[in-house]
């Protein structure tokens, strides 16, 4: 994005401020109010905050308000002499009038004093910003009508006017304050972005690994954090051994920085090697969340179709609204007299106020993407918002998107005499230092084989620290290939299966070295298979399931067969796009038989074996067929096919390294969101639409009343306030926008017969479109593995393990 | 003009209703005054800007009374008609206060959760007179029953000045009773509380009552009758 598109933030309501900003370069950045009500809002609770009091800027609005009840009460006795007449009174009674109207004069002074300078005063200031604004207009009316009111006093003839400008007054700055009220409690809908930090944090005191909540992290505490883990705060890296971090969440930049002992890493970033052990030096909520935040600052104050039709409205509003009402001043000064002419100029400059036309789009979308941010959708701009409302075809990937990104362990199979107690202690010590989804997998099995049900902790995830088996060194990640570890293994459990008795005997200091991964890393480190074992792994991958091996001096001790799983909610969201009149098709890159399984359970239209650049042409087919389409990726194997939609969405992912790359970001990796965001943002569009009716409509009625003099300014100045509280209002709907049903806990897997997804078509296909290349580089990464969560060192162990199945065949 | 002693009388004897209401706002104005003295300076301001208010509804109620019966006058006895709705005004608002009618106090949640209560209650804690005075101010916009009540009395006066007078007298009825609690620094106990809050029903629905006879009396003989004769004097026996 480009500066020129983004435009400054209010700093009290946080919405764009309108017009052309403009900022001398030399020029310390000051706070930026869209309209007086946020400036004064602004300065009320600045005042308080100073010393905890209401300081003068309250005391000055309540006193104006005193002083304008004196006026309108004066005012009232020279309407009720003039309904009475001021026969029955005589002399008495026309000083009494002249009294009273200076009685006004003495009532209004105050009040103009009060809030007339502030209004001017911000309009002023605005100007010096380069931006007119209806402040200027509204102060210039009532600074007329005061100064005429006081002619005609000092002159003992003609109308006066006092109680207008000082109603006006009041009602401005009060409405505009409600309303700046109104604008900033939707901010609270933000909050619930507190969700995307890691919930807990393994904290290490004295030794001891505890999880904490992350929120309570201090300054000072000294965490681990796993590897392709987001670090839940800010600190200094403690770790002997250098690390790569990828920061692209800070950064934008998709190369990982390398990150020594003692510098500093920040929060959200994910450490790619290895694991790490961070100091904490800031507590959570400073770091990662707050650039979110920022996130959805500046998606909103990116202008989307409609944002932009109502700046180019304001822009010409303002002198449009100064020229009708110099015309009104003519039109009512002649055909009645100077006064009117003047009231009905101030009524014009009253009702015209653009704050609703101001309102009307940017209300709406904040309030959208911050209702979708609660969601954990994170929405790229107002733009992508107006497009997704626009979108007529789905398409979603398959791996990843519409399949979950956490294999299960089928079974595991042993070679004959092996002990699975064993097997299942060591793979599940190993894997537990890991987030790979395989690791994850088999940690998750184990924990459902060791823990008897009597232990009431059935689904507990195992902890490794529990078995008897000790880890020597940290668990190394090989690239690639998969983990390896030294162990010392318990002697006595099974002490026939250890070739070199040496190593167990002396437990203390010695151990045996595991390797688990694909059949690659395992050949390599001559870990022989047994024939049994050969055999049914030959099977399972004829089925195209992914296998983990494991294995230590010189000998294969088991295998892991997993499988992927169906998201849950794939049925319900896939029907309520159709609900929503969408056509859904799949686009993958698997094996066409896996995806034409897939879109057969589902009964929908599913393409598999694509290459990039075919999602990119069935992409193209799709929009001249139905119009524009969202792509549903998982942020990376679809690269292009998500450049290339008219909108994209990627699932983030467990640990989600990707989730910058496309405009709808679903942070809970659930797939009900996207027919949820797609109504979500055509509920949005319906709103702009009546917003920008209603302002439109407003202005223009109530600008032919106040020029054919019929409105007064009082009136006027009420109804602006309420013109912006039905587009406040009508906005604020989006911020009920029903959840959807929820969707259910993983309770429900639904079985599948998908198991390991593309492999050697997919590399294939990326070999083949070398031109290509860093699209390619891409699809290779992504597509080579069956794992859709992503992180770099996942991937590289999970295509090991894929490449094992290669190695074989 | 004998109504405003009695009106007077009536806001002396409401304001137990007071109280309980605004009470609380007494004692926050004062709670932190170093000397009594200053405590009583800050409870009298405080009061005169709740004064300020109530006068100026009056006011503006009397001059819409006088307003309607100089521009509807020719239709109908528009003092009868207003007289009738005061009536129902005051007896709904008599029974609400006794506790007879259910009163919902959903909207009291929706107005405590507008962003102006919290700078209400930082203007109550504040040590600036002027502060003090605008919090008084902004009291006497609060809704309450009592004041619809002499409000819609103030409307059948269908004269600025009377219904500024009437609201002003019963405002400074009230300022006693809370000038009392604000300088103690407790509120009434709640026998007591209940016990005024009782007559102060009393009192709106006989006003009701009286009210409601005065405009059917207007409506049977629409002539001049005589000026109405004080809803609350009626009322004294019971509160005696």
């Amino acid at each position: 994005m480009t500066t020129d598109e983004l435009r400054t933030a209010c700093a009290w309501c946080g919405l764009p401020v309108g017009g052309t900003g403009r900022q001398m370069p030399d020029e310390p950045p000051e706070d930026e109010y869209c309209c007086f009500g946020c400036r004064f809002a602004a300065q009320v609770t600045q005042d308080r905050g100073e010393s905890g009091q209401v300081q003068w800027t309250l005391t000055r609005l309540g006193l104006a308000i005193f002083f304008t009840m004196a006026v309108m009460v004066f005012t009232m006795a020279l309407w009720s002499r003039d309904v009475y007449g001021t026969e029955e009174l005589g002399a008495v009674g026309d000083t009494l009038t002249e009294l009273f109207r200076w009685l006004c004069l003495i009532g209004a002074l105050p009040v103009l004093f009060l809030l007339g300078v502030p209004v001017a005063a911000s309009a002023v200031v605005d100007l010096t910003r380069g931006r007119v604004t209806s402040d200027l207009l509204v102060a210039t009316g009532v600074t007329a009508a005061f100064a005429f009111s006081v002619v005609s006093l000092l002159r003992g003839t003609g109308a006066i006017y006092f109680e207008v400008p000082s109603m006006v007054l009041v009602l401005v700055t009060l409405g505009r304050w409600i309303e700046a009220g109104g604008r900033v409690s939707t901010g609270r809908l933000l909050d619930s972005l507190d969700r995307l930090l890691p919930e807990t944090a393994r904290l290490i005191h004295d030794g001891q690994e505890t999880d904490v909540a992350t929120g309570s992290l201090k300054t000072g505490d000294v965490i681990r954090v796993l590897c392709g883990e987001r670090i839940p705060a800010d600190g200094v890296l403690l770790s002997a051994e250098s690390v790569s971090i990828d920061q692209q969440i800070l950064t934008g930049e998709s190369d990982a920085v390398l990150r020594r002992s003692g510098d500093d890493v920040f929060s959200g970033t994910v450490p790619l090697d290895s694991e790490i052990v961070v100091r904490v030096t800031r507590s959570a909520h400073q770091g990662t969340l707050s650039q979110i935040l920022d996130a959805v600052q500046t998606a909103r104050q990116q202008r989307g179709r409609y944002q932009r039709l109502a700046d180019r409205a304001t822009t010409w509003f303002v002198p449009l609204v100064a020229l009708l009402a110099i015309a009104a001043f003519f039109l009512q000064g002649g055909l009645a007299d100077v006064g009117s002419g003047l009231l009905a100029a101030l009524a014009v400059t009253l009702i015209a106020c653009p704050c609703a036309l101001g309102l009307a789009t940017s209300m709406a979308v904040w309030t959208a993407l911050q209702r979708a941010a609660g969601r954990g959708v994170l929405i790229r701009s107002g733009e992508v918002l107006e497009t997704l409302a626009a979108v007529r075809a789905v398409r979603f990937d398959k791996t990843g998107t519409l399949t979950t990104g956490h294999p299960t362990v089928d079974d595991l199979l042993l070679p004959d005499g092996g002990s699975p107690e064993l097997v299942r202690d060591i793979a599940a010590a190993l894997a537990g230092s890991s987030t790979h989804a395989f690791s994850r997998a088999i940690v998750e099995w184990a924990g459902r084989e060791s823990l008897p049900v009597a232990d009431g902790r059935t689904t507990s995830e195992f902890t490794p620290t529990q078995s008897a088996i000790g880890i020597c060194s940290p668990v190394r990640t090989l690239s690639g290939l998969g983990l390896e570890a030294d162990c010392r293994l318990p002697g006595s459990e099974s002490p026939q299966k250890l070739k070199s008795p040496a190593h167990c005997e002396s437990s203390a200091e010695a151990a045996t070295r595991v390797w688990m991964g694909s059949r690659r890393l395992l050949a390599s480190q001559n870990c022989g298979l047994d024939k049994s074992l050969d055999r049914a792994l030959t099977d399972c991958e004829k089925r195209g399931q992914s296998v983990v091996l494991i294995g230590w001096d010189g000998e294969v001790r088991g295998a892991f067969m997993l499988r992927e799983t169906d998201r849950p909610e794939v049925e319900t969201a896939i029907a309520d796009c159709q609900r929503l009149g969408l056509n859904v098709g799949i686009l993958s890159g698997d094996r066409r038989f896996r995806v034409d399984q897939l879109g057969e359970r589902l009964s929908i239209a599913a393409v598999g074996e694509l290459l990039p650049a075919d999602k990119l042409a069935a992409l193209d087919a799709a929009r001249r067929q139905f119009g524009p389409v969202l792509m549903v990726g998982d942020g990376i194997n679809d690269g292009p096919a998500l450049a290339g939609a008219d909108v994209a969405a990627s699932l983030a992912g467990g640990t989600d390294l990707s989730r910058d790359a496309s405009g709808v970001c679903l942070l809970h990796d659930e797939l009900a969101g996207v027919p949820w965001v797609i109504a979500l943002s055509r509920q949005t569009r319906r709103i702009i639409r009546q917003n920008l009716m209603w302002a439109f409509g407003y202005n223009f009625a109530g600008m032919l009343l106040a020029v054919a003099g019929i409105l007064n300014p009082i009136i006027a100045a009420g109804l602006m306030f309420l013109s912006s509280a039905v587009v406040l209002g009508n906005s604020r709907r989006l911020a009920a926008f029903p959840l959807g049903p929820e969707s259910l806990p993983d309770a429900r897997q639904s079985p599948s017969l998908l198991s390991e997804p593309k492999e050697t078509s997919s590399a294939a296909a990326s070999v083949e479109s070398g031109d290509d290349s860093s699209a390619s580089s891409i699809i290779d990464v992504g597509s080579s593995h069956a794992d859709p969560s992503r992180q770099f060192c996942e991937s590289e162990s999970d295509a090991g393990a894929l490449q094992t199945q290669e190695a074989v065949t | 003009m004998i109504e405003l002693p009695l009106l007077f009388l009536g806001g002396l004897l409401g304001s137990g209703h007071c109280v309980g209401m605004c009470g609380a706002f007494a004692v926050a104005i004062g709670w932190d005054a170093s000397r009594p003295t200053v405590n009583l300076l800050r409870q009298s301001v405080y009061s005169l800007g709740r004064c300020s208010t109530y006068s100026f509804l009056g006011a503006v109620a009397g001059f819409s009374g006088q307003w309607m019966q100089q521009r509807l006058g020719a239709l109908t006895s528009v003092q009868a008609v207003l007289s009738l709705i005061a009536a129902t005004v005051l007896i709904g608002m008599g029974l609400v206060t006794s506790g007879l009618l259910p009163s919902s106090d959903r909207w009291l949640q929706k107005l405590a959760a507008c962003p102006a209560v919290g700078q209400f209650r930082s203007l109550l804690k504040s040590r600036r007179l002027a502060n003090v005075f605008v919090a008084g101010l902004a009291t006497g916009f609060l809704p309450c029953g009592l004041i619809y009540g002499v409000l819609a009395l103030a409307l059948t006066s269908g004269s600025l000045l009377l219904g500024a007078a009437m609201m002003a007298a019963f405002g400074l009825g009230t300022i006693p009773l809370m000038v009392v609690v604000g300088l103690s620094g407790s509120t009434l106990s709640l026998p007591l509380r209940q016990r005024l809050l009782r007559v102060a029903a009393v009192c709106l629905v006989g006003a009701g009552v009286l009210t409601g006879a005065r405009g059917l009396a207007d409506l049977t003989s629409p002539s001049d009758s005589e000026p109405p004769a004080c809803p609350f004097c009626a009322d004294e026996s019971p509160a005696h």
